[in-house]
């Protein structure tokens, strides 16, 4: 069997085609996901990164132009199971209360497993291994309102409905964006944990470079609907590339050596997380 | 800005747990017990039948432990139509044909005020509340799930015969569910135009005007946002494998208790009470 889980090449896609509203919103795109890896989609806004999370999730199938391989399937194909591509991908959207469903959390959590046809005892089974995932107590939690909740608890139980469904790939379409800086942090330990303790795969969509510099096996970058480089995280986000260009900036520890090694600093750019920038001016500074 | 609040005030679709007994009842005993109550308050035609069932709601409403003045507040974006229905309705409605015996109490040119367009017009008005305490009493206990597990039950024939049962059933929740939420949407969008409005607010007749001015404005990004509300709530469901009511299994199972039975019993028996009075008053 292939690491490979998803492959797309050469996908172009336009949204509300031979209207006048048509936007194109993959020109070529390329992106491969290997498994047990955590990779990072980046790129500015209406670069793409959604359309793509939304091709891997099969809520748009099949491609008019390029190929979509997602584990082992091809989505362009008639006898291509979406259903099975929905739950081993589960997708956890931008905002979170766009993907609320239901009144009560334990219901809500409990939404796509209900799908499946789970019995209540296997249900009530999933919701709480899942709370228990994202630190979310069930006696607490399972009768609350959903559309009460604070912002981190809702991404938390967003998150912890897509992974009720015991998903292979978690696709977390900037999940963080709008979260407090605690809030950030919960859901960088639930993707660290999840990964290191299940081997779980992760695409992570995000603009914070500092959160891909710290979590992220390997980065993509997306620019007007291409793929504009892919590689690993510190080549992706290292001085060499040139991240500006795409209309990015570099992690704050990246950009720290770049305005030392501006000012006269004889210092390694290369680090992009603040531990490794402290031990490259360390460096730089007693040598 | 208190204007702008307005339609924060819609009672209607909210879920609220307080843990009363209503809060505890079967969905389908709620559905059958909502449908029966509704159909007394569209019966009942005399003053003291439309002020006694609306007590029976009022009573209920405090049983569900549910704040009054929550419940009231729900009239408050509706106010104005009512105001303004029930003097068109007070000023032209037809006695001579419907009740030639009325007395006549004004006579001013086209407008005639009877004994019988008074008392359409407030048997019209207490069956508007209790229409309306009956729609946030079942909205306000039951959780849209709940609501669509129930619906979807009582509609099973439907699907026998090959009617889409749960579809109609998701409809009519998916329909409660986004009241409050266009309301508050409506109530931003009205505070985001009024925040680069260069005419200020006007006092008297004009505020009327401008009030009904600002509504029109509303309509089009208010239908742009339920349009782009229901694509997300469309993708969210498929994203996490929504493929219709075929082979879907709730957490919570539905079971009637003694309870179920208590309340419809006595439901049945308003419903009952109801149409003989009619029957009576008839004869």
């Amino acid at each position: 069997m292939s690491d490979t889980l998803i492959e797309i090449t050469a996908l172009d896609h336009t949204y509300l085609p031979g209207t006048p509203m048509a936007t194109r919103a993959l020109r070529g795109a390329s992106f491969r996901l290997k498994a047990g890896e955590i990779h990072a989609l980046v790129g500015p806004s209406g670069s793409g990164k959604s359309t793509l999370c939304h091709f891997a999730n099969g809520l748009l199938c099949p491609p008019a132009v390029g190929h979509v391989r997602v584990l082992e399937q091809d989505t362009g194909a008639k006898q291509c199971d979406v259903h099975l591509l929905r739950r081993e991908v589960g997708l956890v959207f931008q905002q979170p209360h766009q993907q609320m469903l239901e009144e009560l959390v334990g219901d809500e959590i409990a939404y796509g497993p209900a799908q499946l046809g789970l019995d209540t005892a296997q249900l009530r089974e999933r919701v709480q291994e899942a709370m228990a995932a994202v630190g979310l107590s069930f006696q607490r939690y399972v009768d609350r309102r959903t559309f009460a909740l604070s912002g981190g608890e809702m991404r938390r139980v967003a998150l912890a409905g897509v992974l009720a469904m015991r998903p292979r790939i978690m696709v977390l379409d900037e999940a963080t964006t709008g979260l407090d800086p605690i809030g950030k942090q919960q859901v960088a330990e639930f993707v660290r944990r999840l990964h290191d303790e299940r081997g779980m795969t992760f695409v992570i969509v995000s603009n914070d470079m500092d959160e891909v510099a710290s979590l992220a096996d390997r980065v993509t970058v997306l620019y007007e609907g291409q793929t504009m480089a892919t590689g690993p995280t510190q080549e992706i986000l290292g001085p060499a590339l040139g991240l500006a260009r795409y209309g990015l900036l570099r992690s704050t520890a990246g950009q720290i050596v770049d305005r030392l090694a501006e000012a006269g600093l004889d210092v390694d750019r290369s680090p992009i997380t603040l531990p490794e920038a402290e031990e490259a001016v360390w460096e730089a500074i007693t040598h | 800005m208190g204007s702008y609040h307005a339609l924060r005030h819609v009672s209607i679709g909210q879920y609220i747990p307080t843990g009363s007994v209503a809060h505890r009842l079967d969905p389908r005993t709620k559905l059958v017990a909502f449908v029966l109550l509704v159909a007394c308050t569209v019966i009942t035609k005399s003053y003291v039948g439309s002020l006694a069932l609306l007590g029976i709601i009022l009573a209920a409403v405090l049983a569900t432990r549910l704040p009054l003045g929550y419940v009231l507040r729900g009239l408050r974006p509706a106010l104005p139509f009512i105001v303004v229905l029930s003097l068109l309705q007070l000023a032209f409605y037809n006695s001579a044909a419907v009740a030639p015996e009325a007395k006549v109490m004004v006579d001013w040119g086209p407008v005639t005020i009877t004994t019988a367009s008074v008392q359409a017009v407030v048997v019209a008005l207490l069956r508007f509340l209790g229409l309306l305490f009956l729609t946030s009493l079942l909205t306000n206990t039951t959780t849209t799930g709940a609501l669509t597990h129930g619906i979807e039950h009582l509609l099973r024939p439907l699907t026998w015969l090959g009617l889409p049962g749960h579809e109609m059933a998701l409809i009519a929740t998916i329909a409660l569910r986004f009241v409050p939420i266009l309301g508050e949407e409506g109530e931003a969008i009205l505070m985001a135009q009024a925040s680069r409005a260069v005419t200020p607010e006007r006092s008297g007749a004009w505020r009327l005007i401008d009030s009904a001015s600002r509504g029109a404005r509303l309509v089009v990004p208010l239908f742009v946002d339920a349009y782009r509300r229901s694509e997300e709530l469309v993708l969210a469901m498929q994203a996490r494998c929504y493929h219709g009511g075929r082979g879907r299994t709730q957490l919570h199972t539905l079971r009637l208790a003694r309870r179920d039975a208590t309340a419809l019993s006595l439901v049945l028996a308003v419903f009952i009470a109801t149409l003989l009075s009619r029957w009576i008053t008839v004869a």
